[in-house]
């Protein structure tokens, strides 16, 4: 099998997730009254999810930027956390390397982190093709705003797709302990609020990793 | 509201995120360094894997009862295609099917 091939077979659990995803956020920030070319533009610069989608109330209720970089922030601020994982993907040269931390999204960290058979020198071409698909959503998406509408439940794909990267993860590092923190920070997040769900919940993840650190594996570490 | 605010902030966007992305980066091998970071470095992806499951679930606009039964009955059923089979086509594909046909029928 050619190189290009194997490489695009990869992405393709990611192009399910993206391209639904991408086509949904192009229709509805056009069906929202903003030029069609501004959604595969904002899918090219920005690369960023959820923020996105969030985008759109407050593009249309005029948020001041401030309030905008503090809700990136906020809503991605998990991401900080996500580079330690692929140090070992990083591109050389600077141009690449740039490129290559501005697609961690969560999609490509879920992937890089999940395949066992990705080539450290093939993840930058990986992490292109999966932009495409998100850009070629957007287009799409806000082309077909002003014709049709949407097919109802295809945003399944991502949820489907971090299930299957759940199971995955959790078969090459099973873990009571791990799958335990997971469902209570899921559980609390929900509880304490649903409309921060994402913030507080991987805030609650970190706080309990720290606390499982301190107290038990860091002494083992550290013993060792 | 015109462009250029909507290419402002878009800029805004990528660029705190970029950053965010980054930082591990800037701080490179200092981090390998510290005990805390080689731990969540292997533990965090299968926790994040997680709750993003459920924030992806959320995020398709989950306020009735009937679209979480929806999502959780499609959800066990990639679960299950995913242990029989282990393939992750076969996996996401029947649930995205599945789940489609759920939100498009009428209860």
């Amino acid at each position: 099998m050619n190189k290009y091939t194997s490489i695009i077979i990869q992405t393709v659990p990611i192009m399910m997730g993206y391209i639904p995803l991408g086509m949904a956020f192009g229709f509805l920030i056009t069906k929202s009254g903003i030029d069609w070319f501004i959604a595969p533009i904002f899918s090219l610069v920005a690369f960023a999810g959820a923020i996105q989608f969030l985008a759109i109330p407050m593009l249309l209720s005029g948020e001041s930027y401030l309030n905008i970089a503090m809700m990136t922030l906020l809503v991605n601020f998990r991401h900080i956390f996500y580079g330690v994982s692929l140090f070992k993907f990083v591109p050389e040269g600077i141009l690449k390397r740039v490129y290559f931390i501005f697609c961690i999204t969560d999609e490509n960290y879920s992937l890089l982190t999940s395949a066992k058979n990705i080539k450290t020198k093939d993840a930058l071409i990986l992490v292109f093709i999966n932009h495409l698909y998100w850009v070629f959503g957007a287009l799409i998406g806000a082309l077909l705003a002003g014709q049709v509408e949407a097919i109802n439940g295809l945003s399944f794909a991502l949820t489907a797709l971090f299930c299957v990267l759940f199971l995955e993860q959790y078969k090459s590092n099973p873990s009571i302990k791990l799958f335990g923190i997971a469902i209570f920070s899921t559980a609390l997040a929900s509880l304490i609020s649903p409309q921060n769900f994402i913030v507080v919940a991987s805030f609650l993840a970190m706080l309990m990793l720290f606390l499982d650190f301190t107290y038990s594996e860091g002494k083992i570490l550290k013993n060792e | 509201m015109n462009n250029s605010y909507i290419y402002v902030s878009m800029l805004i966007i990528g660029l705190v995120t970029f950053i965010l992305r980054a930082t591990p980066f800037m701080l490179g091998k200092k981090l390998k360094n510290i005990d805390f970071i080689v731990y969540i470095e292997n533990k965090l992806p299968v926790i994040m894997m997680f709750i993003l499951t459920f924030y992806a679930a959320g995020l398709s606009d989950a306020h009735s009862i009937d679209v979480v039964q929806d999502q959780l009955l499609a959800l066990t059923l990639t679960v299950v295609m995913h242990f029989m089979l282990n393939n992750y086509l076969a996996s996401i594909l029947s649930g995205v099917v599945f789940y489609v046909y759920l939100a498009n029928s009428v209860n």
